[in-house]
């Protein structure tokens, strides 16, 4: 359709129809423009003019609250409060609002109205882990804990990540594993894990095997790796029958090979049947310059593989690998067995066994003989007496630095058959 | 009329390299830079004696959404009259440039001109965006950092707001080839304008966007079909370039590409949160039905509707069909249906018209354009990003204008009876 502009009139009236439509919105966009960048300048001045432009804007009287409020120099709750305030009639429903103006009434003491306000909040967003967080920790610094529970188990059931600070909070209010378990934790082994992850950390060794029994209770599948810390508290805190009633059930719950060593030998997978597991009970490799690790087939009449490591001659090696810490009997005599072949192992410091309690290093050290140059299958035996305060032994392959020039290490050797089986047998090689 | 049209031309453009303007200091340019544009218009038309005011069938169901938002914000039936207001100038300044646009193109010249205009837009941007996708480091013009999370693509903060401008200005061209719209011998610089565009979208990994251009293809060849007579239009031009397209891109590397439609590809919006958003939009529309919740609140009223959390703010639902529901109700549902009805009405009896090859191409790649972005409107927010709202009211107005005659037609209508008129394409 076409209008044509008749007469004068029609065509003055135009431009002064378009100025008047051209004044109703430039003038805002111009205001929008300039309040925004003085709410965005980050000087108390500028943001207050920018506020004042614009006074429809929530966010921009939420920045200035929040400027007020945690300003370094010169906090003001008070003030803050007053521009929440603002924001929140221009914008009754952001949860964001209502939680700055609940933090604001905490600052200033008034947790009656900060309560209200983390309920309008809420209702604002029902959903949000955030709102429930930040409620939930509210309620921790009330010491409504029952209630602050709920909230922050709501949270981390919306938003994971949340997990490990909400294990620290509640376990630093209440310091009681039954709460984290029961109120706290979401019911699954991912969470379980991290709580225990939290608890060997802070070296709280009781509670972190209450959650351990819950989680073992829960027959989920969960992998090895993530329980290494827990095992790693153990050995420290010594608790070796705790270790050895654990170890199987991490290994049955990880989908791996868990049936007890046999001929009561208390080393786990002595025939290397199965690949490391790098932590807890099982064999360790931290994979040394100048050596390396790998299976071959074991001797005749013996178990499933052999141990093989190669060294490339580069370096005077200190070894302490492949290693195991096991669990034992405080006050007891234990057989020590293994296999060793050597290939033109080199220099005078050769390869052996080390026996020794991690946590006490003086006593029930033992060393076997020192295997240099070539050598068949060959058994080595040894026998060891563990002290009254001995709950760990740790067994691994050593060698110690060759004091000589020709020091470099070469060669190979081969471990098969490796055992520790408790024994009537007295007496100990102790170490020179 | 040669300033608004230039002053037109450099506010769209502006608005697609100012990161499609959706930052606050270019929607103001862009509002302000409209109002500019009215008022020149006023006082160059107000000096001829012999002008008229074109009035689309569209204006009336864009002035109804202002009508709706004018009267929430009087009614105070909005959540958050500030947002209201905010989007109100926006589609104020949005009619302002489809009005202009329907004053200032009207000739054969002028549309041929914003024709080209579109085309040249179009390849710049998209060679702009393949550059920055191999050298930049995330950056917007190699030096713009944008937030975490954003997923860059040429001037635009979203890869599929990027689809969505080349969406509407790439059907253009390709029509321009299928129609015969252009001579000959352009012919091979149109196609060369066109073949890098379609690089880019496939380079851009938008599958929504992919998709809307695979169904705008399927338009224009509809249109094409619609046309079959000795000397009418061939897809074939189309198709070869869409082939070299694809060769370019199979030659630069489609492993990127190909990982963005696998399954098991995690990055971008997951159908569930989809489904939740267009939840929580009907839910939102259920509890205001009539005149909705306000416009522009979607991002303040939606969290209260929200089930499914991940700790992102939702500004929009990724479908601008339920939010246009749930911001203005039944009313605006109303202007968008008549909105859609008269655009395709008309647009339909335009393309059918008698007209020249130029001017019915024009026409097939308003169309195919419109197409392709109502699809994509189902899965993002396209017209939501002021540079897409613009362009496409732009290809609303190509796709409703007058058709154009043929030379032919025009010179013999131009000739007194009885001299001979040599034909001219």
């Amino acid at each position: 359709m076409e209008f044509p502009l008749e007469g004068m009139g029609m065509r003055r009236a135009l431009p002064v129809a378009a100025l008047a439509t051209a004044a109703l919105l430039i003038y805002p966009a111009a205001k929008i423009w300039i309040a925004s960048r003085q709410i965005h300048s980050g000087r108390l001045d500028r943001m207050e003019r920018g506020a004042a432009l614009v006074p429809g804007d929530g966010e921009a009287w939420d920045r200035l609250g929040r400027f007020e409020q945690f300003d370094f120099a010169n906090p003001n709750s008070s003030l803050a409060i007053a521009d929440y305030r603002k924001a929140i009639e221009d914008d009754p429903l952001s949860a964001y609002y209502w939680m700055d103006l609940a933090s604001a009434y905490e600052d200033t003491g008034d947790l009656t109205h900060a309560a209200d306000a983390y309920n309008q909040s809420r209702n604002a967003y029902p959903s949000s882990a955030l709102v429930a967080w930040n409620y939930g920790n509210f309620l921790l610094r009330q010491q409504d804990y029952p209630e602050a529970y709920a909230q922050i188990r709501l949270a981390i059931e919306r938003d994971g990540s949340l997990l490990p600070i909400a294990i620290s909070r509640a376990w630093r209010s209440s310091g009681d594993v039954n709460q984290l378990i029961g109120r706290v934790l979401p019911a699954n082994p991912d969470a379980y894990l991290q709580a225990l992850d939290f608890l060997a950390s802070i070296q709280q060794t009781d509670a972190a095997l209450a959650l351990w029994q819950r989680l073992a209770a829960m027959g989920k599948p969960f992998a090895l790796q993530p329980t290494f810390a827990f095992f790693e508290e153990l050995i420290r805190a010594d608790r070796g029958d705790d270790a050895r009633r654990a170890w199987p059930q991490a290994l049955a719950a990880a989908g791996l090979p868990h049936d007890e060593p046999a001929n009561h030998s208390l080393i786990w997978d002595g025939a290397f049947a199965t690949d490391f597991a790098n932590g807890g009970l099982g064999w360790r490799w931290d994979s040394p310059i100048g050596a390396e690790m790998d299976f071959d087939s074991a001797p005749p009449a013996s178990g499933a593989r052999a141990l093989r490591l190669d060294f490339n001659g580069g370096t005077n090696l200190a070894l302490d690998g492949p290693s195991q810490y096991v669990p034992v009997e405080p006050a007891s005599a234990f057989h020590f067995h293994a296999l060793m072949r050597t290939d033109q192992i080199s220099t005078d410091s050769g390869i052996r066994f080390s026996i020794m309690d991690p946590n006490h290093p003086a006593e029930a050290a033992l060393l076997t003989d020192n295997f240099i140059g070539t050598h068949p299958w060959t058994a080595v035996d040894a026998d060891v007496t563990t002290a009254a305060d001995t709950h760990f032994l740790l067994v691994r392959v050593f060698r110690s630095p060759s004091q000589f020039f020709d020091n470099k290490l070469s060669g190979t050797v081969w471990i098969a058959d490796v055992s520790l089986v408790p024994s009537r047998a007295a007496g100990a090689q102790l170490l020179p | 009329m040669r300033l608004v049209r230039i002053g037109l031309c450099l506010l769209l453009a502006f608005s697609v390299l100012a990161f499609g303007a959706v930052e606050t200091w270019s929607v103001s340019l862009l509002e302000i830079g409209a109002a500019l544009l009215l008022v020149a218009w006023a006082f160059i038309v107000s000096r001829d004696s012999g002008a008229k005011i074109q009035w689309s069938a569209l204006n009336a169901p864009l002035l109804g959404f202002l009508a709706i938002g004018l009267l929430q914000l009087l009614l105070h039936r909005t959540a958050y009259p500030f947002l209201t207001r905010q989007e109100l100038l926006r589609l104020a300044a949005y009619f302002i440039v489809f009005f202009l646009t329907a004053q200032a193109f009207r000739s054969r010249a002028d549309l041929w001109a914003l024709a080209w205009f579109l085309v040249v837009l179009c390849f710049a941007v998209s060679l702009l965006a393949i550059i920055q996708h191999f050298t930049s480091n995330g950056r917007i013009y190699w030096f713009q950092e944008v937030a975490s999370g954003a997923d860059v693509f040429g001037p635009f903060v979203n890869r599929n707001h990027f689809a969505g401008f080349l969406e509407l200005t790439l059907p253009v061209g390709l029509a321009l080839l299928a129609f015969r719209g252009v001579r000959r011998d352009l012919f091979p610089l149109v196609a060369l304008l066109t073949i890098v565009p379609v690089s880019a979208l496939v380079l851009s990994g938008s599958r929504a966007g992919i998709m809307s251009f695979v169904f705008a293809m399927a338009v224009l060849a509809l249109l094409v079909r619609s046309r079959q007579e000795l000397r009418g239009p061939r897809m074939a031009a189309v198709v070869l370039v869409a082939l070299a397209a694809l060769a370019l891109i199979a030659w630069v590397g489609v492993s990127g590409i190909v990982e963005r439609f696998s399954p098991q590809n995690s990055v971008g919006i997951s159908l569930s949160r989809r489904a939740s958003m267009f939840r929580g939009a009907a839910h939102i529309f259920l509890d205001h039905p009539v005149i909705g919740s306000g416009l522009g609140t979607t991002v303040s009223v939606y969290p209260r509707y929200e089930t499914e959390y991940d700790g992102r703010v939702v500004d929009h639902v990724h479908d601008d069909y339920i939010e246009a529901l749930a911001e203005t109700g039944l009313l605006g549902g109303l202007c968008g249906l008549a909105f859609l009805w008269r655009l395709y009405r008309h647009a339909r009896e335009n393309f059918q018209a008698e007209q020249s090859h130029f001017s019915r191409a024009l026409h097939a790649g308003a169309i195919a354009a419109l197409s392709a972005l109502l699809l994509h409107s189902f899965a993002d927010f396209n017209l939501h990003i002021p540079s897409n709202a613009l362009l496409f009211l732009v290809m609303a107005y190509l796709a409703t204008s007058a058709p154009l005659p043929s030379e032919f037609a025009a010179q013999r209508r131009r000739q007194p009876a009885g001299e001979h008129v040599s034909v001219v394409r």
